[in-house]
């Protein structure tokens, strides 16, 4: 029973961890109509942060963290508006100039640290929670509530704010907003600054958790790409849904037979859903 | 003749001499020059990067003694580095441009996933190949050598201390990483412990991109092991390894081919890892020489913030072999060096006299095989707590078929 639970919990944790990373591509995609490749360096950005600000110069981990989803979101706006505002709404040279900007970025960030050695970022709380037999760090188990946190937060912001309403419409239609005085370039703006800003939180969550290097935005955004297109690309609650079913299905299978046969696992269900619907499970918002 | 010819002799006369003496000048100051194609970034970079502190150290010594007396001639020594992020065709690359290029009479390397790229073309150029990989050694890589470290070979070492020192502990779960390096590592360590008496519960190899460890240790932790063997898994993945073990709440003797202390530490108190098993002591250990605590203080002095590993000396530890046998055969020609290296009947290994083995295991005997030191972590520091010879665990029949049938079990190819 305890196995069972102990998955679970991880199963949880890895879940959150795929939503959040995935849903601030999908909401970049949905508004902007980009496949945004540099959103696994936005969540390098995001752990290169925290590796600076609070395993360096002592800062306290959540003010990094903050500070990781402030400087990540800012740089994706910068990004929107010198790079991405020229390809708006064409998907192939969105995404080509997306994989110029993973260059960039790589680049810039060797230059800058160098490559060498993991950069270490120990725990801010390594202290073990016991949870009716499984345990966990507190480090791990934070990015759940933290993850409800943030994706509640965007929730609230699409509903309720005007802004946010505005982003819905042009990302549903874009020329229809346009005609009610919706700006496509202002929702672009917002949209890039909120998907960036997602993606340095779950880099900046995650930093003490995994190893930070200058590529581990590779096999981070490959999953959510994954998790995007069976959600149904621009689908936020279908990207949390397919975050869930990844999620698990990638702890399950890591803990039943292997890490490797996950992966393949993983790309199966991808094809075999996008066959049987390829608009993805939940089809575009 | 006229005065102008006169003065035109004169001028070439002295141009001659001034050439001369320069070239003289020159062949007192040989270069000879030594490649060192290792990870310098990326996920075993920690395997390669710091040995760049031990080789520095080695060279300036020899350099500010005059050079390296070779037969006749005494030589400068230098190392050309090129990374290669522990990728095999980054490795091709690199080999070539130190072998056509820099004109090196030897190559420093890591070896594992790096090695069946680069040896086809080394062994063309009849260039030796000193990597701390034994199990890359086979019959058609003639001049590829380990000088220094004994993985695999160590585990069978390691896991019998574990039986010896902790007769309670009866069950062990081994992993690594799904590579060369990472299922060698499984397979002498299966063959260890299975040698030792000791049931192995698990023996998985986990996917080389694997980023989250919490699955893995769930699954690992539910045979309720009493030994975690990390294998050969690379500096980064032992670090999440151990503290997914932590956190999971896993209590037990943890062992690994070695450590990245630094790292680890980052994740989990040193409490953690008390009583963990290796076979790399610090070089200021009581047990060992002055020579190890001289270099110990000089690396220290240059490097008083990094963490020391064995890697810090072990790619130096192939330069002293190297040395030797080029003194030996009073020539710095690849061929002459391994020639008069394999005719010792012993050579001079970091922990003493070595002997060559390898032939029923690797197909060849290019491995250098001294008395190992096993290593306790103890306040946060490997201590030396015994010392293990392969030779003698060989002698034992039964156990020398335990390890023969597991490595066939795991498809790893022997010449018995």
């Amino acid at each position: 029973m305890e196995f069972l639970f102990q998955t679970i919990l991880n199963g949880l944790m890895t879940s959150s961890f795929y939503a959040l990373i995935a849903v601030g591509l999908s909401l970049v995609f949905g508004v902007m109509h980009i496949v945004n490749f540099a959103h696994g360096e936005f969540y390098m950005l995001g752990a290169y942060t925290v590796w600076i600000l609070f395993a360096k110069l002592q800062w306290p981990f959540f003010l990094a963290v903050a500070a990781a989803i402030v400087l990540v979101g800012l740089l994706g706006l910068i990004s929107e508006r010198l790079i991405f505002r020229q390809a708006h709404g064409q998907v192939l040279s969105g995404f080509i100039m997306s994989v110029g900007l993973v260059f960039i970025l790589q680049v810039a960030v060797v230059k800058i640290w160098g490559l060498g050695k993991m950069k270490p970022v120990p725990a801010a709380f390594p202290e073990i929670l016991n949870l009716g037999g499984v345990s966990t760090s507190w480090q791990r188990f934070i990015v759940i509530p933290v993850t409800i946190l943030l994706l509640g937060a965007l929730w609230v912001f699409l509903d309720r704010f005007r802004i946010g309403r505005a982003l819905r419409a042009s990302a549903l239609n874009p020329d229809a907003a346009a005609l009610q005085g919706i700006s496509p370039k202002k929702c672009a703006a917002v949209a890039m600054l909120l998907g960036s800003a997602m993606a340095g939180a779950a880099g900046a969550l995650m930093a003490p958790i995994m190893s930070v290097h200058p590529y581990m935005g590779h096999s981070v955004v490959w999953t959510a790409f994954v998790v995007v297109i069976v959600g149904g690309p621009g689908n936020i609650k279908g990207s949390i849904y397919a975050a869930l079913l990844f999620g698990f299905l990638t702890t399950v299978i890591t803990t039943w037979i292997d890490s490797t046969v996950a992966d393949l696992v993983n790309a199966l269900v991808m094809l075999f859903l996008l066959a049987l619907r390829p608009e993805g499970v939940m089809g575009h918002d | 003749m006229t005065r102008k010819v006169w003065m035109g002799l004169a001028l070439l006369a002295v141009f001659s001499l001034f050439s001369l003496g320069l070239q003289e000048a020159w062949a007192a100051e040989e270069t000879v020059k030594i490649g060192y194609c290792a990870p310098l970034s990326g996920p075993a970079a920690a395997w390669g990067l710091p040995g760049l502190e031990g080789t520095s150290i080695w060279v300036d010594k020899v350099n500010a003694a005059g050079g390296l007396k070779v037969g006749d001639k005494t030589y400068k020594i230098e190392i050309v580095k090129y990374d290669d992020e522990g990728d095999g065709a980054k490795a091709l690359v690199g080999v070539k441009k130190l072998v056509l290029e820099d004109k090196v009479v030897a190559i420093l390397m890591l070896g594992g996933a790096t090695t069946p790229p680069t040896q086809p073309f080394l062994s063309k150029e009849k260039i030796m190949c000193f990597v701390l990989i034994a199990s890359d050694i086979a019959p058609d890589r003639p001049y590829l050598m380990d000088v220094t470290d004994n993985f695999p070979a160590y585990h069978l070492l390691h896991t019998e201390y574990i039986a010896d020192a902790h007769p309670k502990a009866k069950k062990a779960a081994i992993i690594s990483q799904d590579d060369e390096i990472g299922l060698a590592a499984i397979a002498w360590s299966e063959a260890g412990f299975k040698a030792a008496g000791i049931d192995v519960v698990y023996s998985k190899a986990f996917g080389v991109s694997t980023t989250d460890f919490a699955p893995i240790i769930t699954a690992v932790l539910e045979k309720k092991p009493d030994i975690i063997s990390m294998g050969a898994s690379y500096p980064e993945f032992q670090a999440l390894i151990c503290e997914q073990a932590y956190t999971q709440g896993w209590r037990g003797i943890i062992t690994s081919a070695c450590w990245d202390f630094g790292a680890i530490l980052a994740k989990v108190p040193k409490e953690f890892m008390e009583g963990a098993v290796s076979g790399f002591p610090d070089f200021d250990d009581p047990k060992l020489t002055k020579d190890h605590h001289d270099f110990w203080a000089e690396w220290k002095k240059r490097y008083p913030d990094h963490s020391f590993s064995e890697i810090v000396w072990e790619y130096m530890g192939a330069l002293d072999v190297w040395a030797y046998g080029a003194q030996k055969a009073g020539s710095v020609k690849s061929e002459d060096v391994f020639k008069a290296l394999k005719a010792a009947d012993t050579v001079p290994h970091s922990f003493g006299p070595g002997k060559w083995f390898g032939k029923e295991t690797f197909g060849n005997d290019n491995l250098l095989v001294p008395t190992w030191p096993i290593t306790e972590i103890h306040g946060g520091k490997p201590a030396i707590v015994a010392y293990k010879n392969l030779f003698d665990w060989l002698k034992d029949a039964k156990k020398k078929q335990i390890l023969f049938d597991t490595l066939k079990a795991w498809n790893i190819k022997t010449y018995q």
